[in-house]
């Protein structure tokens, strides 16, 4: 499971492409470049580590990997910001499109693994169903499956009273 | 509410970026600090017995083969590849085989060593599929298995033992701890028997021990989280970690001296300049940080990052070395030494000789582990003071003037232990 130098050239030539994926989910999930900066290095140095197990699905895993830290940096920011006076706790609202993003974010976390990572692939990066399906190495109506139960379930879920 | 077809809207208003060209390199540094968890930095400790006064000749003439800054002439610090912590209790398989020849003949491919004095050492890493604790009394002429298999640090299938162990660290000759990000062992005998205890993990936040330090009775342990790893301490001889505070770069390594923890951040994700703080029980202070010099800093001739941290017996004094990793076109180091415990820096010697991943100093000299391979000697006299230039050193260090220890690339074949009881002129592979 080391880095060998084949190893190595193979992840220097995705090393790109998936930087901006990466960074392309953070970015449209929290709105912040510093943010999304940094959970695609964080995202890219834990595909380096674990190349060897991942290297043949690297693409989706480096998905997942970046929509769980962006979970994660939401929740931090979160229970950061509870802790504060009332005053400040309102979010700032100098990004128009907050809310979506809060939105797709609070959907995408209530949905089971596999749906998820259907819906990061298509809707985050962009990713024809074909693509997601070759990805994923499941069949395009499986695909169609995932993405029509996660909206279900993340419609659902958005509408239910709170 | 439905989700949205199309969320480009999202996306920056200047496109998706290209990552910016350091970033590969700093990926690349982290996840190899990461999986092998080599030890980029010497302790002192335990074994330091000779304290001496440290004298800093900054002549300015031309010390270094490459027209240096300055001169090294430190009297005495010590230094060791120590480290840490804690007790036991479920024994690990245990298996023994007395060395023979010098060795135990299994070829043990080292990942970590650990030496509490110039003659008792521990090593970690992997054989036949496993993996094995050896232990020597003798400055590293004999070992001897002592464990086999530490619970939660076992060898992957085929053998392959990447992300599995990230070092081992002693305090004395009882007390010691294995660990990697996902497991956390510790032995009150000496290695014999360990006990995978939790990683402590306060704000459910971390994913692992990523250092571990153990000197003046306390083990030190930093979990790297997000944003910044959370750093703990424990007595030696308990599991009660007790957290101290975040630290405050991503990517931290730890130096211990007496009841202190010195955690150094390099750079990366998280602030763009490395930073230095000391962590004792009472909480974190920052310090002034080495290497401050880098790309667009205003302190020429202090490149970079922080590659490693030496505490020295005397009080207060610290030796950095700073290096601007091998993804420059040029690379360079400098060794930096603060004699008010890290409220200010001065640069002694420059190098560019090499790209430094390892350092230590004994009273007279400094060492460097270069990528390229070799370890170089400062202050320079010629290509002599570079030492087995052919093999790919990740860690060096010192328990005292005399006696060092090496560690060769961990990846593929290697993991071979060099030592030295010359000072570090001569380096003889060790039969682990």
């Amino acid at each position: 499971m080391t880095v060998h130098t084949d190893d190595r050239d193979r992840f220097e030539a995705v090393f790109p492409e998936l930087y901006r994926s990466a960074y392309r989910i953070a970015y449209r999930l929290l709105g912040n470049d510093s943010d999304a900066q940094e959970i695609a290095a964080e995202t890219l140095t834990r595909v380096y580590v674990r190349w060897p197990r991942v290297a043949g699905h690297v693409g989706p895993w480096a998905a997942t990997v970046a929509t769980n830290l962006v979970f994660d940096c939401a929740r931090r920011a979160t229970r950061a910001r509870d802790r504060l006076p009332a005053v400040a706790s309102k979010e700032p609202r100098s990004d128009p499109d907050s809310e979506l993003r809060l939105d797709v974010r609070a959907m995408l976390s209530a949905l089971p693994t596999r749906q998820r990572q259907v819906l990061v692939l298509r809707y985050l990066l962009d990713m024809s169903e074909e693509q997601v399906a070759a990805a994923l190495d499941i069949s395009v109506g499986s695909v169609k499956t995932h993405l029509s139960r996660g909206r279900d379930r993340a419609r659902s879920i958005m509408e239910e009273p709170t | 509410m439905n989700l949205p077809e199309d969320l480009t809207g999202l996306d920056p208003a200047d496109g998706v970026p290209d990552p910016p060209p350091h970033v590969l390199g700093v990926v690349v540094r982290a996840g190899r600090t990461r999986r092998r968890r080599r030890r980029m930095l010497a302790v002192t400790p335990v074994v330091c017995a000779a304290v001496a006064a440290v004298a800093i000749a900054a002549s300015s003439a031309g010390g270094g083969r490459n027209g240096g800054v300055s001169r090294l002439e430190v009297a005495s610090p010590t230094i060791s590849a120590t480290p840490p912590p804690t007790q036991a209790t479920r024994p690990s398989p245990t298996a023994t085989a007395t060395a023979t020849g010098g060795g135990t003949g299994l070829g043990l491919q080292v990942s970590s060593v650990t030496f509490v004095s110039a003659d008792e050492g521990w090593v970690i890493g992997t054989y036949e599929g496993r993996t094995g604790v050896e232990r020597t009394t003798d400055g590293g002429a004999h070992w001897t298995l002592l464990a086999a298999s530490p619970p939660g640090l076992e060898a992957a299938p085929q053998g392959i033992q990447p992300p599995l162990i990230g070092g081992i660290r002693f305090a004395d000759g009882l007390h010691g701890y294995a660990f990697s990000t996902s497991a956390l062992d510790v032995t009150d005998d000496g290695g014999r028997t360990w006990k995978q205890v939790a990683i402590p993990n306060e704000d459910r936040d971390g994913s692992g021990a990523t250092d571990v330090e153990a000197a003046g009775g306390r083990v030190w342990l930093l979990n790297a989280a997000i944003p910044y790893p959370s750093i703990y301490t424990a007595p030696v001889g308990s599991t009660r970690f007790t957290r101290i505070g975040r630290a405050g770069n991503r990517l931290a390594f730890l130096a211990t001296r007496g009841p202190e923890a010195y955690v150094v951040g390099t750079q990366g994700a998280g602030p763009v300049l490395p930073n230095l703080e000391v962590a004792t029980t009472s909480g974190v202070s920052p310090r002034t940080s080495p290497c401050a010099g880098g790309p667009g800093a205003n302190r020429p001739g202090s490149p970079g990052d922080i590659t490693g941290l030496v505490t020295t017996p005397l009080a207060g004094v610290l030796d950095a070395m700073c290096s601007t990793g091998p993804y420059v076109p040029m690379p360079s180091n400098t060794v930096e030494l603060s004699a008010d415990d890290g409220e200010s820096w001065t640069v002694l010697q420059t190098t560019s000789n090499c790209s430094a991943v390892s350092f230590a100093t004994t009273s007279s000299r400094a060492f460097l582990a270069c990528a390229d391979g070799g370890i170089e000697a400062l202050p320079g006299r010629g290509s002599g003071d570079v030492q087995l230039a052919s093999v790919k050193i990740t860690y060096v260090g010192f328990t005292n003037d005399q006696d060092g220890v090496a560690l060769s690339d961990p990846t593929g074949k290697g993991g071979a232990l060099y030592l030295t009881r010359d000072g570090g002129t001569h380096w003889t592979k060790a039969a682990t």
